[in-house]
């Protein structure tokens, strides 16, 4: 019975709204724009924060490097000794890695030494001899396949062949993307890097409550090293993502202005026929409930086609399209990528952070002088107020 | 059928503006009478209306309709009497101008269980009854003066309501029209319906269909003409 009533509401409600089509088309479009901006942000934001939580997961505990004039330098083997005496590291490995420029594609490469590999393969096994693992965004970029080999220029200058065997999955693309992996020993010779030394070290803590205490430890131990802890790298990440993102929402304050005033002006007050025909409803019997319901019915429709607008675009937009839109400014370092995917990753945190920001001042704005409207007496209406 | 027990209605109390509009009118209005509330602007006949239609309470004095005190009714439990057995037609009509005639007409039953085809069939059958079932889907403002009014009834009746309250209904009409308007609260007398007018238009309270004159000066009764 009276689910029949609130349908008959609905209804007027949807006429209600189309009659002002002009006005509520706008509303739509501003509020869809806003929603779309902010949840590409958000959505972007999340991609890459969860991605760099990936590496994290992957990063050793404490990452230790030489430092020659206040630059990084290369890492004698024997700082490994002296790390591994020191109670609760369980294990410390030298790592070979370095930056490689492809004239040929313009882009910049990371190749890594690795006896296993740290990510997993799509298709394909681990590297032994001339044979490398590449990432996705590489692969994609050169059109390589396993199988096919790739051409890659020495410290010496000469050119030497690998067969490509292995394509790192696109689900870690952020930190796969620009990787070539080949066996350590043969990344140490590509590079001219000594046998006794290392880019850096890879230090693991059996106990990660002693990670701290560890890794004050190690810079005791070795003055001239630079000792950086996984949460001090994540706290980097943060930061950066942090101020990029601040940064992008400053561009879009003048959006998210125009979607105030919008607000502000709904919440101002009801056009003046509005406010007639609200008057007209409650002397023809409509309480202030219904008054009510129907206004709320109309803002319902509008925020929430708005929102589900918003955010199905911006799903496109940062996981099918990559965020062109956003990409220059929340991806500076891009130009060492060649390329990589983003990876769909929204959280239900977020969807109710762009729904509290937007949805609900606009509900407010929608409800509230509907309200002051609807709480007049029927017999203003008669008197044609 | 309708009383008012020395009733009152003060607008803005207590402030620099008040206006006592009403001042202790007692009446009465037997079922199936009409009424006419006369006087001049201003001397309190369309706040009196109000307050027989539903659409207010009084500031003192009570107030009944069907046997029911309505004067004493929160908002919601007024709204719904008022919705169940009140039918207004406005002066200015108060039509909704976007609406289709037949949009406007069941405008009533709208916060109600009714089905919406049982809604559009009463409304096409009033407005069949007033000789507007061609215009059921003309926009109200292409319509004329008479034919608005119609609407307007049509919108009053949609309910079903027992008592009908009509506030200078032959304001804006000729006296062609304004005969039409007699014709139908003739038929609806007829019917059993009681019917309240506020007006000061001869051309009503010298009607043969009035049964009884309230006449109004100042917000009160003065005189009682029962014919």
């Amino acid at each position: 019975m009276s689910l029949r009533k609130h349908l008959n509401i609905l209804d007027y409600a949807v006429h209600f709204m189309l009659r002002r089509r002009g006005k509520n088309i706008a509303t739509v479009l501003v509020f869809t724009l806003v929603v779309f901006m902010l949840a590409s942000v958000v959505m972007m934001m999340g991609s890459l924060r969860e991605e760099a939580e990936n590496t994290l997961a992957l990063a050793p505990d404490i990452t230790v490097q030489k430092i020659v004039a206040g630059r990084q330098g290369l890492v004698p083997l024997s700082y490994a000794s002296r790390i591994q005496d020191i109670r609760g590291v369980s294990r410390v490995e030298g790592r070979i890695w370095g930056y490689y420029y492809d004239a040929l594609e313009d882009a910049t490469y990371t190749i890594i030494g690795v006896e296993h590999l740290p990510f997993r393969v799509v298709e394909g096994r681990a590297p032994r001899g001339q044979e490398v693992v590449v990432g996705e965004a590489i692969a994609k970029r050169k059109r390589i396949i396993p199988g096919d080999r790739i051409i890659l220029r020495d410290h010496r200058g000469n050119y030497v062949k690998f067969t490509v065997v292995g394509v790192f999955s696109p689900r870690s693309s952020l930190q796969s993307a620009d990787i070539i992996a080949m066996p350590g020993s043969i990344a140490r010779e590509f590079f001219g890097i000594p046998d006794d030394r290392a880019n850096d070290l890879a230090v693991y803590v059996a106990n990660p409550a002693e990670l701290t205490n560890i890794a004050y430890k190690i810079s005791l131990a070795l003055p001239d090293a630079r000792v950086l802890t996984r949460q001090q790298i994540r706290e980097t990440y943060d930061a950066i993502f942090g101020w990029r993102s601040g940064v992008f929402l400053a561009a879009i304050f003048g959006a998210i202005l125009a979607f105030a005033i919008l607000v502000w002006d709904r919440a101002s007050g009801l056009t003046a026929e509005e406010k007639k025909e609200i008057g007209i409803l409650k002397a023809l019997g409509w309480s202030t409930e219904d008054v009510l319901e129907m206004r709320t019915c109309e803002g319902v429709l509008l925020a929430l086609n708005s929102y589900l607008l918003g955010i199905i675009l911006a799903y496109i937009h940062v996981f099918y399209l990559n965020a062109p839109l956003l990409r220059p400014v929340l991806l500076g370092w891009s130009t060492l990528y060649p390329s990589f995917e983003l990876m769909p990753a929204l959280s239900l945190e977020d969807l109710l952070l762009i729904f509290m920001v937007s949805v609900v001042p606009f509900m407010a704005a929608v409800i509230v002088p509907s309200w002051r409207a609807s709480t007049i007496d029927p017999d203003e209406a008669m008197r044609g107020v | 059928m309708i009383r008012c027990e020395k009733t009152t209605k003060v607008y803005n109390r207590g402030k620099p503006n008040e206006v006592v509009a009403v001042r202790g009118v007692s009446l009465e209005i037997r079922g199936g009478e009409v009424a006419v509330l006369r006087g001049p602007s201003g001397s309190g006949k369309t706040t009196l209306l109000t307050l027989i239609g539903c659409a207010a309470r009084p500031t003192s004095g009570r107030v009944f309709v069907l046997g029911r005190e309505v004067s004493r009714l929160p908002e919601r439990f007024l709204t719904r009497f008022r919705r169940e057995h009140v039918g207004i037609i406005f002066q200015q009509f108060n039509l909704i101008p976007e609406l289709s005639v037949l949009q406007n007409v069941v405008i009533p039953l709208v916060p109600t269980p009714t089905r919406p085809e049982e809604a559009e069939e009463r409304a096409m059958e009033l407005l069949e009854r007033l000789g507007l079932e061609h215009r059921h889907h003309f926009r109200v403002r292409e319509l004329s003066g008479g034919e608005m009014q119609r609407v307007a009834i049509a919108r009053a009746l949609v309910n079903q309501p027992e008592v009908i309250i009509a506030d200078e209904p032959t304001a804006h009409l000729d006296s062609s029209l304004a005969g039409d308007f007699l014709e139908i609260m003739q038929q609806l007398q007829n019917e059993g319906k009681t019917i309240v007018i506020a007006t000061h238009d001869p051309l009503v309270y010298e009607h043969e269909l009035v049964d009884v004159v309230f006449d109004m000066r100042d917000g009160r009764l003065v005189e009682v003409e029962r014919r």
